[in-house]
């Protein structure tokens, strides 16, 4: 038998053989760019539809959720129970998704049955009608979810936090109220269609395993016909944020036996150089099971299930954000930990060694990000719907490697100033801010 | 089609090797063949709590997550009534490390008072967030003891209550460790960018050397049948009321499982099924409708859950779903509807089976049912089930005197 030593490490390798390609883009004849993404093999896929929403015909929060759920709920020719049950009768799950920013929907079915479940979700994406009977059932039920989010502090907590950083005026910082759902018109979902779904403002993600001519082939056919036209571009100034100056937020629920914290700051978004840089910081400080607020919170005080920070990209900036929940006779100690782990940051360099494995760490997550045609479509949708593309996982695996315990001090002193982080806690606290 | 190598190493540890060369990575999973179901009924959450000490460090390794983070690797692990499953990624050239890492844990943990009151805390907060501090979080702390009187299905892997954990004693957690954690008591499955006769090699060299442990044969008291209807109802500060209408049912090996795997997704898988057109578009009686199975091992749960309207009784509520089962019982499905399910679960699989992760936990846990290979048959155990084996199955298992339902009642209505 092989003689083994249990207690050193058996020899490994650092992540340096990095295999970052860009997948080839094309387009449809209409213009609508392309990525195709190929493993060759099973033959299922993914197809993801994108588009972008443009805050100025999003009268309210409500509208572009509403109008990406709702375009699955009628069309000239079908009506919701007739789309659903030809989806799924091919077998196929169909996820739908949408913020202020993007709206898109993604197709998941076996390659056999593409063609004729490109036909539906081409006549739902450019012909729907929108039922006023479909949209209050809708609004309805989304009125009865909302009200049991509202009894989660996580999601109080969220929503503050989310209006301290942005504003009431801001989109990002307009939240639903429960009476938003009583009424919402079905013109301003027409409206938004209108100006968001077409081929103009369209991107198109197909990942899996399938026949690249055939399945071109049928994109053209359903997507990439000139009668579907561009409505311009979609083109706007940056909102500006425009927080009241108020940062700390404390939302009472004295029955709760955790209270939901975050903490965090306004910051750039993707395109920013420094934003690499940042993941980096980020991830010493909350990104990973073995980051400080991790070791701190849980492992050796057991405050907490969980803790963990992350940096928000939107289209126009984004944020950092520290959530944990925690037991809520803890949330004043928990508190001063996240502020102790800030400071820490801020006045002591991170030891080579933490350093170095917070990059090797950060280099096996990117292998990760990158295994198999779904792993690498779903890195690719948030650079591109950003008007980025892989030359980010570039600049990122770069600003990994060189980082320094000295740069990342720097960082951290520029932006993890307490004096620049907005504070919500709900549940409880002995000394509310 | 999953192919996949397979052998027994002489200390009696199953161990499966899965080659995908389209990936950098490599996985290690092990499943060990114990969870909640093998814990004392005054000593629950033992299994889950244990999940969490084997990350505190081996007898011979401190630390469990700082050499595979080094390595560019991560893990988690999951704890279930039936099981307690570990398992890494990492690129596939430092697969040694997960070895190393994963058979000093099997040899031996290091026990220490310090790392269960951590633990232990840490869990409470987890048994809290998650059960305590959630709108409707307490539903399975009510529907599995309702549900099951005598199989340890009646407590939920967290534990029946948080008192358990914090008695949680050193020698509580021993015991544990030295009754459940064994070569012979488990399965291991390395898949991914791997050689087999190098992976085997690999490992006998880190496993072998643990003793096989005297693990004791299980003897679980069977569920008895259930007579009589049952019923609870709590009230609680939620905005809207909830039903659960839960019905024994078959072992997961049995045919009848995928029988009723495909009546849940007949009832409810996807905006054409049956409870969200009926009950939730043309009646509007709910706002979100479920039907599933507990997918345990030993006799499971048929479950249905509905969330009910504040515009709606609960009488009311419970009829609507109870003519809908009724409807199975007595007529059988359409062809066309029997087929779209089963291409439902077609796709379902290829997808739930384009990583190496997700083929790796699959194949231990069929591994663990009795034979991996069962892996590339299940799609035919589905296709090949018929309407009238459906409505048969539909008909022994929708009975009233079979069903516990919970009504969850907001304190808000009337």
């Amino acid at each position: 038998m092989e003689k083994t030593d249990r207690n050193i490490q058996p020899p490994y390798k650092l992540v340096d053989n990095l295999n970052i390609s860009e997948p080839g883009r094309t387009a449809l004849g209409n213009g609508i760019p392309l990525w195709l993404i190929n493993s060759g093999t099973a033959g299922a896929l993914r197809v993801e539809i994108l588009f972008e929403t443009p805050f100025r015909h999003q009268k309210g929060p409500l509208v572009a959720p509403a109008t990406n759920s709702m375009i699955t709920e009628g069309t000239s020719t079908r009506d919701s129970g007739e789309i659903s049950g030809e989806l799924e009768y091919y077998g196929a799950y169909l996820n739908q998704f949408a913020n202020r920013d993007f709206a898109g929907l993604a197709l998941y079915t076996l390659e056999k049955h593409l063609e004729p479940l490109l036909g539906i979700v081409s006549d739902v994406v450019r012909n729907p009608v929108f039922p006023g009977e479909e949209l209050s059932v809708y609004l309805s039920n989304k009125k009865e979810e909302f009200a049991v989010n509202s009894k989660k502090v996580k999601f109080l907590a969220h929503r503050e936090f989310v209006k301290l950083l942005f504003g009431h005026s801001h989109p990002y910082g307009q939240l639903p109220e429960m009476n938003d759902f009583d009424e919402l018109d079905r013109e301003e979902l027409a409206e938004l269609h209108k100006s968001a779904y077409h081929a103009g403002n369209c991107k198109i993600i197909v990942a899996g395993g399938f026949d690249e001519d055939k399945t071109f082939g049928m994109l053209n056919r359903f997507f990439g016909d000139s009668e579907w036209s561009s409505n311009g571009e979609v083109k706007e100034d940056f909102p500006q944020a425009s927080s009241s100056g108020c940062k700390k937020k404390f939302v009472p629920k004295p029955k709760n036996v955790q209270s939901a914290i975050r903490a965090g700051r306004p910051l750039f978004n993707k395109s920013n150089p420094l934003f690499p840089e940042m993941m980096v910081v980020n991830e010493v400080l909350g990104g990973y099971f073995g980051s400080r607020l991790m070791k701190n919170l849980r492992e050796e005080k057991g405050y907490t299930y969980s803790v963990g920070s992350a940096l928000v990209s939107h289209k126009y900036g984004g944020y950092l954000t520290v959530a944990t929940e925690v037991g809520s006779h803890v949330s004043d100690e928990a508190l001063k930990e996240i502020h102790r782990e800030l400071s820490l940051l801020r006045e002591e360099p991170v030891p080579g060694e933490e350093l170095q494995l917070v990059k090797n760490f950060m280099m096996g997550e990117l292998l990760r990000s990158f295994d198999g045609p779904f792993s690498i479509a779903d890195s690719l949708r948030p650079v591109i719907l950003h008007g980025e593309d892989f030359s980010f996982y570039k600049r990122t695996a770069a600003a990994i490697r060189d980082m320094t315990s000295v740069r990342l001090q720097e960082l951290a002193a520029r932006f993890l100033k307490e004096e620049d982080m907005c504070e919500v806690v709900a549940g409880k606290m002995k000394n509310p801010f | 089609m999953i192919d996949f190598e397979k052998a027994t190493l002489s200390n009696g540890l199953e161990t499966i090797v899965h080659t995908d060369r389209s990936t950098p990575l490599a996985t290690v999973n092990i499943l060990y063949k114990t969870g909640a179901r093998d814990e004392y009924p005054e000593k629950t959450g033992f299994a889950h709590l244990f999940e969490h000490l084997m990350f505190g460090g081996s007898v011979n390794i401190p630390s469990y997550d700082e050499p595979l983070q080094k390595a560019g690797g991560e893990n988690n692990a999951f704890t279930s009534n039936d099981i307690t499953n570990y398992y890494l990624t990492l690129p596939s050239e430092n697969l040694e490390t997960g070895l190393w890492l994963e058979s000093d844990r099997m040899l031996e943990l290091d026990f220490s008072q310090r790392s269960l009151d951590i633990q232990k805390n840490v869990v409470i907060e987890e048994y809290r967030q998650r059960y305590l501090n959630q709108p409707y979080g307490d539903i399975w702390l009510l529907l599995r003891p309702l549900a099951f009187k005598t199989h340890p299905y009646k407590w939920p892997a967290i534990g029946k209550d948080i008192s358990h954990i914090e008695n949680a004693t050193l020698e509580d957690v021993k015991q544990f460790f030295y009754t459940h954690y064994a070569p012979n008591n488990a399965v291991m499955v390395i898949a991914g960018n791997v050689e087999p006769e190098e992976t085997f090699r690999l490992a006998e060299k880190w496993f072998s050397p643990i003793k096989r442990r005297d693990v004791p044969e299980r003897n679980l008291p069977a569920e008895e049948e259930q007579k009589e209807a049952r019923r609870l109802a709590v009230e609680r500060d939620v905005p809207s009321s909830a039903i659960y209408m839960a019905y024994h049912m078959c072992e997961r090996t049995a045919t009848n499982f995928y029988s009723a795997d495909l009546l849940s997704d007949i009832l409810a898988n996807g905006k054409s099924s049956r409870l969200y057109q009926r009950l939730v578009k043309e009646r509007k009686l709910f706002s979100e409708i479920n039907a599933y199975l507990t997918g345990d091992l030993d006799p499971g749960l048929f479950v249905v859950k509905g969330m009910v309207k504040n515009s709606t009784g609960m009488e009311e509520a419970e009829t609507a779903i109870r003519e809908e089962l009724d409807k199975l019982a007595a007529s059988t499905v359409e062809v066309k509807e029997l087929e779209k399910v089963k291409n439902r679960i077609e796709s379902r699989e290829a997808f739930t089976r384009s990583n190496i992760l997700n083929k790796a936990i699959d194949l231990a846990y069929y591994e663990f049912m009795g034979d991996a290979s069962m892996i590339n048959g299940e799609i035919e155990k589905y296709r090949s089930r018929t309407p009238e084996e459906l409505r048969n199955y539909a008909a022994k298992l929708f009975t009233e005197n079979n069903c516990s339902v919970l009504c969850y009642l907001s304190s808000k209505k009337e």
